[in-house]
């Protein structure tokens, strides 16, 4: 799943900053970076890359992994810290500083989403892209991300997601604006279990009006250039 | 050195502040890539990395204990080819062209090939192989193998390295004398980083491990990948022939001793690879080299009675003189009784060229993965093949053309491509398909060293029958060509 989704913001990037977008050294925030999968991928490509956790243990987890690739680390371009997005904002020059910001399977876990996007828009520079990915509330979501991974296949333990808290496009969509950004495009991220293979899917499948992303999907937003 | 600007608390900067010290003490150079072993492989893989647009930042090295520095600058005899020799398939020679890779050979030397004759001495089958121009393909001209020197094809790739790829360091003259993974750093043996410790005490630390480093690899050892395959008890004799004319067609007949073949090079000169046993390859490495161009001559026309008979007078030791008119004779009466068969066989050795004679020892070696820990294999160190199809770096640049591929598609993903899951795509495409080849190439060494009659009869009767069937052929010349 991470190739598909960190292939995607390499695609929006150069989308809107340019084809050698991605080694220009942006500065990117991931927001509830977890272990540094995804942080590493994008600090690798060439983005400068500060991952924030609320977790010590994440922190930590992620700071170790990275010490296994010294090369990475001697870049310079890869930086944790234990903060969350609302005290990072609290920081003098932190607020629309962002050339990216990235927030990827966190929103489905957080009390309050609406001021949870806010921090993320604020953290943006005006006219820079917000990447979200979540998972639909939806009969298919409860199915795949709930009840199969934590009660029939124990794969991950029970009670990780709460369906309740599972966000649509349309409810993300409302909060981006409400935020001051503008949603710009809507994919799903469909895993194919028996090879293990993650891919991009169209939000709409012909007739079949938001069938790409009926469970996990991904959000590319645009921070608005006036604030008005 | 390391910098990890974090915020963490006291015991998480105590287990981070370990790592760090460790680090430390190695002092080894960082890579990307490491490529040991500077043959075809290897620096065909180095040209093709650093040429690759996507990995512009990576820092590869090429290791080898050769003068890589005179193999580049090396100037072709004016009167000769060498005998250690390549045979490229068209679909490789385009690859290698399209990375620029190719035209800093010198490409004079290098003769298209779009003929094979291919006969059997026991049952007298012969197919005779012309690459057909495919309606498909009108526009990649036909489906020519081109036959190259080996030193011919290095030194280029190494010409187009120094003067194109900024991002690869060719380390020359220095012995691999370890690899290992840093003791003291924590994590799975297999995500640490090989450390590779050269004889002038320089260590290099690197993300992957390309072992090209051939069929006794060292990073093969290393990785714990096993090997399995039989060895033939067989030499290949090569060396470098004069013909009495010009020839473009390469021709290969099976002897019940093993198989002879001719290969063509440009102005009348050829290639030879003969594969004997031990016995008859001293033999005939040390007869003088006319006798020995006679013995040619007679090994593409004669029965293998009479060949018995002649091998057995030069172990009589039979005057020089004496021993050449047999042959004479014997091809004299050949052609009085085969007077119209000339288009199936290669034109007279006019010579050899002096002291071209060399030999090799025949293997089939089969891995047991092409990739370990941070590790992957390509070339001769994955797969070693009997050289009767010269299918052994065709399999090695597909090697590389694949995890090339795997491993520019792996950075734009931002992967670490050492990583387990990135090597792991490669071995899913390369495995299969090298040991198809293999086992196809055995297969065909075993159909035609069978000596009973029957089995004879049988592969010369499947041989005319392939003669004739039209479509049949232009598939087995488009496997083995294109």
């Amino acid at each position: 799943m991470n190739r598909a989704r960190v292939q995607y913001i390499r695609q929006t990037l150069e989308d809107l900053y340019g084809k050698n977008a991605v080694t220009r050294g942006l500065r990117v925030v991931d927001v509830g970076c977890g272990g540094g999968l995804a942080t590493e991928s994008l600090a690798r490509m060439g983005l400068s890359v500060l991952g924030i956790d609320a977790s010590h243990e994440n922190i930590a987890v992620a700071s170790i992994h990275a010490q296994g690739d010294p090369i990475l680390i001697n870049s310079g371009r890869l930086e944790y810290r234990q903060v969350t997005a609302e005290q990072l904002l609290l920081e003098s020059n932190a607020t629309a500083s962002f050339d990216a910001v990235v927030s990827l399977e966190v929103i489905e876990h957080v009390n309050d989403p609406r001021s949870f996007v806010q921090s993320l828009v604020s953290l943006a520079k005006p006219g820079a892209p917000i990447f979200i990915s979540t998972i639909n509330r939806t009969m298919l979501s409860y199915l795949v991300d709930v009840l199969v991974p934590e009660y029939l296949l124990r794969v991950i333990p029970a009670g990780t997601h709460e369906f309740d808290k599972f966000v649509t496009p349309e409810e993300l969509t409302g909060m981006i604006v409400d935020a001051g950004a503008m949603a710009l495009d809507t994919r799903g991220l469909i895993l194919d279990p028996v090879f293990n293979n993650c891919f991009l899917a169209p939000k709409h499948f012909g007739l079949l009006p938001n069938a790409g992303v009926q469970a996990n999907y991904i959000l590319a937003a645009r921070k608005n250039t006036s604030t008005s | 050195m390391l910098q990890l600007r974090t915020c963490y608390t006291g015991d998480i900067r105590h287990i981070v502040s370990r790592a760090f010290t460790t680090h430390q003490t190695t002092r080894a150079e960082l890579y990307d890539v490491v490529i040991v072993g500077g043959g075809p492989a290897g620096c065909a893989l180095a040209g093709t990395l650093g040429s690759l647009p996507a990995l512009a930042d990576k820092r590869i090295a090429l290791i080898d204990p050769a003068r890589l520095g005179n193999v580049q600058k090396w100037e072709p005899p004016t009167d000769t080819y060498l005998s250690r020799t390549l045979q490229i398939t068209a679909s490789n020679k385009r690859f290698l062209d399209s990375l620029g890779l190719w035209s800093r050979c010198h490409t004079d030397r290098v003769q298209e090939c779009n003929r094979a004759v291919v006969t059997d001495a026991l049952g007298g089958g012969m197919v005779d192989l012309a690459a057909v121009r495919s309606a498909s393909a009108a526009a990649e001209a036909t489906s020519v193998a081109h036959m190259i020197e080996t030193k011919n094809l290095v030194s280029g790739l190494l010409r187009s390295l120094n003067q194109s790829c900024p991002g690869v360091d060719i380390i020359e003259r220095v012995r691999v004398v370890g690899i290992d993974t840093d003791p003291a750093a924590a994590g799975a043996r297999a995500e640490q980083w090989p450390v590779v410790t050269l004889s002038d005490e320089r260590r290099l630390q690197t993300r992957l491990l390309i072992g090209a480093d051939g069929a006794s690899s060292c990073v093969r050892r290393y990785a714990g990948i096993g090997t399995y395959g039989t060895d033939y008890a067989q030499h290949s004799l090569v060396a470098t022939l004069c013909l009495e004319h010009i020839n473009h067609t390469a021709f290969q007949r099976f002897l019940p001793t093993g198989p002879i073949a001719l290969l063509p090079f440009p102005g009348g000169f050829a290639n030879l690879i003969w594969s004997l046993d031990s016995e008859l390859l001293m033999l005939l490495k040390t007869a003088p080299d006319r006798v020995f161009s006679d013995l040619v001559n007679a090994a593409f026309r004669l029965s293998c009675a009479e060949m018995r008979r002649l091998y057995d007078m030069l172990r009589q030791g039979t005057r020089e003189d004496a021993l050449r008119a047999e042959i004479e004779w014997r091809l004299a009466s050949f052609s009085q009784s085969n007077a119209g068969s000339d288009a199936q066989l290669p034109p007279r050795i006019a010579a050899i060229s002096p002291r071209s004679r060399t030999s090799f020892p025949l293997r089939m070696r089969i891995v047991d993965s092409l990739v370990g820990g941070r590790v992957a294999l390509v070339g001769d160190a994955g797969h070693v093949v009997h050289p009767l199809a010269g299918q052994g770096l065709n399999m090695g640049l597909e090697d590389i053309q694949c995890l090339s591929r795997v491993l520019e598609l792996a950075t734009i993903a931002g992967e670490d491509i050492g990583a387990s899951a990135v090597l792991a795509r490669y071995n899913r495409h390369r495995y299969a398909r090298n040991l198809a080849m293999q086992g196809v190439v055995d297969k065909i060494w075993h159909a035609f060293g069978a000596r009973s009659g029957l089995v004879s009869a049988a592969r010369s009767l499947a041989m005319n029958g392939l003669d004739r069937l039209p479509a049949a052929k232009s598939r087995l010349v488009s496997a083995i060509m294109t």
